[in-house]
């Protein structure tokens, strides 16, 4: 099953829409992401969040969605914080020298979701939001094939490396 | 994107994976675990993946009652 958003998200005020907004730059600041960051009132198909590259670091793009909050709020969901880790960790993934050079042209839209949450776990520290970020990676390796200890080992390799060259 | 499923699916069926590929989740896990260990070369981050699988099959403690303090008059 799905996260499934109602057809619209709930009016807030321009206060609640202010906190929100503040709240995301916050978070996306703290987690080191470069650019432009939004947040759009407005439910989308994404899960919660995307990241949009531009030609210049300073240029991409951040756009966090209401689901994101509504996600957030739920017990035994991705946070927030993760949420936003996992679109910093696509941002990593092409604007970091070493990773970008490594992955460039070697990887598939499902490999980057993978190096993507796994970057965003090492975002994080220690705790519930790291180890969610994994079971999402490993999770999408298997939803592609992998048996679970595979993915569970490839996962686990792959925090090694992209761990040391962060 | 971090795509519209449900995180206690994730982990419901990523249980579920590994139920179904060994025995002993447990076990295995913690070989994983002791063997990495033992790899000279091997970084504590891949370690800790299987740390947090481990915690995965593990019963969240329960949390503290916070006793109530009755204020003295």
């Amino acid at each position: 099953m799905r996260w499934m958003a109602k057809r619209s998200p709930p009016r807030l005020s321009n206060a609640a829409i202010r906190a929100r907004e503040n709240r995301v730059a916050r978070i996306a600041e703290q987690l080191g992401f470069v650019g432009q960051v939004e947040y759009r009132h407005v439910y989308s198909q994404s899960g919660g969040a995307q990241y949009g590259q531009a030609p210049s670091p300073e240029g991409d793009i951040l756009i966090v969605y209401a689901e994101a909050f509504d996600r957030d709020s739920e017990t035994d969901e991705f946070s927030l914080e993760a949420i936003i880790a996992h679109e910093c960790g696509h941002q990593i993934l092409v604007r970091h020298p070493r990773i970008a050079r490594m992955v460039a042209g070697k990887i598939s839209p499902m490999g980057e979701e993978v190096v993507a949450s796994i970057v965003g776990a090492l975002l994080c520290p220690p705790g519930p939001d790291r180890d969610n970020l994994e079971y999402k990676a490993i999770f999408e390796l298997i939803a592609h094939g992998d048996e679970s200890t595979a993915a569970s080992r490839r996962v686990a390799i792959l925090r090694g490396i992209l761990g040391e060259l962060l | 994107m971090i795509g519209p499923k449900k995180l206690s699916e994730i982990k419901q069926e990523l249980k579920e994976a590994l139920a179904k590929e060994v025995r002993n989740p447990v076990e295995w896990l913690e070989r994983q675990i002791c063997e990495l260990e033992k790899q000279k070369k091997a970084t504590p981050a891949s370690k800790e993946v299987f740390e947090s699988l481990l915690r995965l099959f593990q019963k969240p403690k329960p949390k503290k009652r916070r006793k109530r303090r009755v204020a003295r008059t």
